[in-house]
């Protein structure tokens, strides 16, 4: 089972290797807007973001589980403002 | 066919065709298109009827293919091992005869098939008294389309006399890039050289044997030598050109080349199943830009796609719509960038990548990461997604093992510097499968 703990993790990994490739400075911080007017990423950096999340999540659990589908992006308050939506959000998907 | 006949009679002594290391005399080839002439008859194949012939370069496939446009059939040239996907082929083309070639041993047999051979297109072809062939490209959609061409008009272009290069029939039985070579071979007096089979090692071997001077292959074939290595353990300064088309060719697959082979003159070549091959002349070595045309072929530019108006057009497709314009020009389907009397070819319309609005074109994507140290092959794809349409894919077959979360890092980096940001890679497959198919074409819609 993984834990939220971890899932925040998983996140600031994905970050640091988004940083890293795409000359991005997003904190590694749960209140970190992802998403949005405040937000240092385009559309395109969030989709290289989630990609990571995803690969990094089934290198550590064996599951591929897509988060960016339609059911994401449905929702009354999206899961992408910040990086503890974003957790909250992968953590009900994992446990499904 | 006459035509054809009377020049094999002026070359009866010099060989035709190399076959697993016999040689065939035209002399032979004549008797053995007269025997296949007797067979056709004494099997009850009648004049219009729609004939597959299913086979390789072997002297008997190619003496019934003779035989079969003297009959003024419908042909249809099937590959010996066609895949049971394959098969709807034979429903398309309304296959009312199948004539099989054994490969190993050059015998024959016939089949009888039940398709139906009621279509408009081939009305037009019995109206007129001559034979048709029929061509299927792979389509992007996954099922073939026959493309229906009259026959003769294809085979004009032979009666004008050309020199023939000593040329490897490197291209496939079922495609015009093969036939052609091989018309063109027979028609100049010249010898079809056939191959057992289109490995790098094979083909350098083959080459350095028999002197061969013109490959005519495709870039992904000629990638996987230079990456094989094969050419170091042979003589192939026998070699003078290289011809490549069939898909867009890398710069840097290009540039390897010209570095690889200085002596060798490298050619770009456009053909297309619907059209026949057209003559053309690469700016230079290490061009991509084409100029592209010839006697029967005319050629414009319209929203950036290329169109071909050519004497030697099929007829239609059997089962699809018409790709042609209401005043006869052919819609290719290609993206160009125009210079002059120059092209250069950006890919096919369908495989452009659709991220957020902005296009990509796999193959100047697959450019780049070809530079990187380690890559050995790179075939570039989209994939749906919900928040950008679509995210450019990359899957990479690595030279030496490394670690992929370095690779993949190295690789984004690199783009980054080189390409605009929608057009990087997002998602990465590493893969040791080789990524061509049995053409030597990349498979990019099944990646």
């Amino acid at each position: 089972m993984t834990t939220k703990k971890e899932i925040i993790e998983i996140i600031f990994k994905s970050i640091e290797a988004i940083n890293q490739q795409n000359n991005t400075h997003l904190i590694k911080d749960v209140n970190t807007k992802l998403f949005g007017r405040e937000s240092d990423l385009d559309s395109l950096g969030l989709v290289n973001l989630i990609t990571s999340i995803e690969e990094n999540i089934e290198e550590l659990s064996g599951k591929y589980i897509p988060i960016a589908d339609e059911r994401a992006f449905s929702l009354e308050s999206s899961p992408f403002k910040t990086v503890e939506t974003l957790a909250n959000y992968i953590e009900i998907l994992l446990h499904e | 066919m006459d035509a054809f006949i009377k020049k094999f009679e002026e070359t009866s002594q010099l060989p035709a065709i190399i076959w697993n290391d016999n040689i065939v005399s035209y002399e032979d080839l004549i008797i053995k298109i007269n025997q296949a002439i007797a067979f056709i008859r004494v099997n009850g194949v009648k004049a219009r009827e729609v004939v597959s012939l299913t086979g390789d370069f072997t002297p008997n496939t190619i003496a019934l293919m003779f035989a079969l446009i003297n009959n003024n059939n419908i042909i249809v040239p099937l590959n010996y091992n066609i895949k049971e996907s394959e098969y709807i082929k034979f429903d398309i083309a309304g296959v009312q005869k199948d004539i099989i070639v054994n490969v190993k041993n050059d015998e024959y047999r016939l089949e009888y098939k039940d398709g139906n051979p009621r279509h408009i297109l081939y009305e037009i072809i019995i109206e007129r008294k001559h034979p048709g062939l029929v061509l299927f490209t792979s389509g992007t959609s996954g099922k073939p389309k026959g493309a229906v061409h009259d026959f003769s008009k294809l085979l004009e272009k032979f009666n004008t006399a050309r020199k023939s290069m000593r040329t490897i029939n490197f291209l496939l039985f079922d495609h015009w890039g093969g036939l052609n070579t091989m018309f063109h071979t027979l028609s100049n007096g010249g010898i079809v050289f056939t191959l057992k089979d289109r490995q790098p090692e094979s083909v350098c071997t083959f080459i350095e044997k028999y002197k061969i001077e013109l490959l005519p292959a495709s870039p992904s074939f000629l990638n996987l030598m230079l990456i094989s290595e094969a050419y170091k353990n042979h003589d192939l300064s026998s070699l003078k050109l290289i011809t490549y088309g069939t898909e867009p060719m890398p710069q840097t697959t290009l540039e390897r080349l010209k570095k690889t082979f200085p002596n060798v003159k490298l050619q770009q070549t456009y053909g297309l199943i619907e059209l026949g091959v057209l003559r053309s002349k690469s700016k230079s070595d290490d061009s991509l830009w084409v100029k592209i045309g010839g006697e029967g072929f005319e050629t414009r530019v319209v929203n950036g796609l290329l169109e071909i108006k050519a004497e030697s057009a099929m007829l239609g497709y059997l089962n699809a719509p018409s790709p042609f314009t209401e005043d006869a020009w052919f819609m290719t389907g290609d993206q160009v960038e125009v210079d002059g009397e120059y092209i250069k070819i950006l890919g096919r319309k369908s495989e452009i990548i659709n991220v957020g609005g902005e296009k990509v074109y796999p193959a100047e994507v697959e450019n780049v990461i070809q530079e990187l140290d380690n890559v050995a092959e790179v075939t570039v794809f989209g994939e749906k997604n919900p928040i950008i349409g679509n995210i450019v894919c990359a899957k990479v077959r690595l030279l030496k093992e490394e670690d992929k979360k370095q690779f993949i890092s190295r690789l984004k980096i690199y783009c980054r510097q080189k390409l605009q940001s929608f057009k990087v890679p997002v998602k990465l497959i590493i893969d040791d499968d080789l990524q061509v198919g049995d053409r030597y074409k990349k498979k990019r819609n099944n990646s």
